[in-house]
């Protein structure tokens, strides 16, 4: 078991900000109304989780932990929808299946082959795994899906030029496509060479904490790595072909009505 | 070949052009001459479906142009814009993309007759390796007239092709426009270089 941290111990993490909210006054550096509200809402935030997850471990109810994934993938796909300022009336629901299918998939083929876990559902393992899996596909979603789209729109006019000389909807986008599917998972790629090297990551960091030996967490920061780069690289083609579809009047013309945030 | 009935392009509140009449048969050299600002660029578009009407009717070979026919539209005509819009890419990469289009599938790329072309323009070969983003405005027209002769289509819309280009080279280019007899085309342009050319003028109705 990991040593737990007493809560007047965790209090006293507060002074190291103190010095921070001096120097800030010292400078003028006007953030110490922001830090102190962050700091705040982000233990207030954690707090409140860490009692519904507990209360859920507890449970460990397979429909109860699908239907706290499914509220994930909703709030991933409104962040996606307004990130990208997508129309979200014509794409939330689009997003919502390109986020849940490849990420359930994913999910499931993790615990049952990866894992081996008797209980595909149990709490312990489903949910964290769901959590990494699908703020990383957040990310890359909303990479991919903003270059795509802003691409589009500032080279409108090279791409008219490609419909005139033959290349249907899917032929004239194909560049933008790539490259937006590239600046998806390019991060998820640059990670990956220098992971351990650089830092060390938050899951095999917090299973080593937890008391596991090196080996294991490394073997699980591995397959998890693993299946972050193929679920981002799934997602964004996923996301990008299926909201195209909405995008595009019939004259193959980008017809996305982006809403301003 | 193509006909525009009662065309109106604009927007509610700046009509361009209004009820615009038009015929263009086949093998005819036709120029738009007339204002900038009047409605020349957006009435080509609306023929290639870039650009929707407010009112009227687009004929292509006796078709509607509309989205069940826009495909077929747009795989018969070469279209060369004023700017010549080229992603930007390697020039070598851009000619493969287009070759790979489904439509463009049975042309055969044939580096003797590009560089026989290109130079027809006063292009030098050393074109193909160059990036898009490397040609000034007058070297993308010129290569916009190349891939429009590449691309072996009977209907040509030329938007200003010849106004960022020299005197010799404007001549050449008209002599090589010209010199297509089986073609039909529709060019935008104000330039007096047409003025006793065989070709039929059009004005703002």
């Amino acid at each position: 078991m990991t040593q737990d941290i007493a809560y007047p111990a965790l209090a006293l993490l507060l002074v190291v900000l103190i010095p921070v909210a001096l120097l800030n006054r010292k400078f003028q550096i006007s953030i110490n109304g922001k830090m102190a509200y962050a700091v705040g809402r982000m233990a207030l935030q954690l707090f409140l989780v860490g009692l519904f997850l507990q209360y859920i471990f507890e449970l460990n109810s397979p429909l109860v932990n699908t239907l706290y994934l499914v509220m994930m993938v909703f709030v991933a796909s409104f962040s996606t929808v307004r990130s990208c300022q997508l129309p979200a009336k014509q794409m939330v629901m689009i997003v919502f299946v390109t986020f849940g299918i490849p990420n359930m998939l994913m999910m499931l083929f993790f615990n049952g082959l990866i894992i081996d876990l008797d209980n595909l559902f149990e709490a312990q393992y489903y949910i964290p795994i769901a959590g990494m899996l699908l703020g990383n596909t957040l990310n890359g979603n909303i990479i991919g899906v903003n270059h795509f789209y802003d691409h589009l729109d500032s080279h409108a006019k090279a791409y008219h030029y490609r419909l005139c000389i033959s290349g249907s909807r899917t032929e004239a986008f194909m560049s933008y496509y790539k490259s937006a599917v590239l600046s998806s998972v390019n991060p998820t790629l640059a990670s990956l060479e220098t992971l351990g090297l650089v830092a060390l990551p938050g899951m095999m960091t917090g299973q080593i904490l937890g008391g596991s030996v090196p080996m294991t967490a490394i073997k699980y920061q591995i397959a998890i790595m693993i299946a972050i780069l193929a679920i981002r690289y799934f997602t964004i083609h996923l996301t990008l072909f299926m909201t195209s579809k909405k995008a595009f009047d019939e004259y193959d013309l980008l017809q996305l009505q982006r809403e301003s945030s | 070949m193509i006909e525009c009935k009662n065309v109106s392009i604009g927007f509610q509140d700046n009509i361009l052009l209004q009820g615009f009449d038009l015929v263009v048969e086949e093998r005819e050299k036709v120029v738009l001459d007339w204002p900038s600002g009047k409605g020349k660029s957006s009435l080509v578009k609306a023929i290639l479906g870039l650009v929707k009407p407010l009112e009227g009717e687009i004929l292509f070979n006796g078709e509607t142009v509309a989205p069940s026919t826009i495909s077929k539209v747009r795989q018969s005509i070469s279209y060369v814009s004023q700017d010549v819009d080229l992603p930007e890419m390697s020039i070598m990469d851009f000619i493969k993309e287009v070759y790979g289009y489904k439509a463009n599938r049975h042309l055969e790329y044939r580096e003797e007759k590009w560089v026989e072309t290109l130079q027809r323009f006063g292009l030098p070969q050393k074109v193909l390796h160059q990036k898009t983003m490397d040609l000034s405005g007058g070297e993308r027209q010129r290569f916009g007239l190349v891939l429009a002769e590449m691309l072996e289509r009977k209907v040509w819309i030329l938007d200003e092709v010849v106004s960022g280009l020299d005197e010799k080279r404007k001549e050449d280019a008209v002599d090589f426009i010209l010199s297509k007899e089986d073609t039909t085309m529709i060019l935008i342009s104000h330039d007096p270089i047409w003025n006793d050319k065989k070709v039929r003028k059009v004005d703002y109705q």
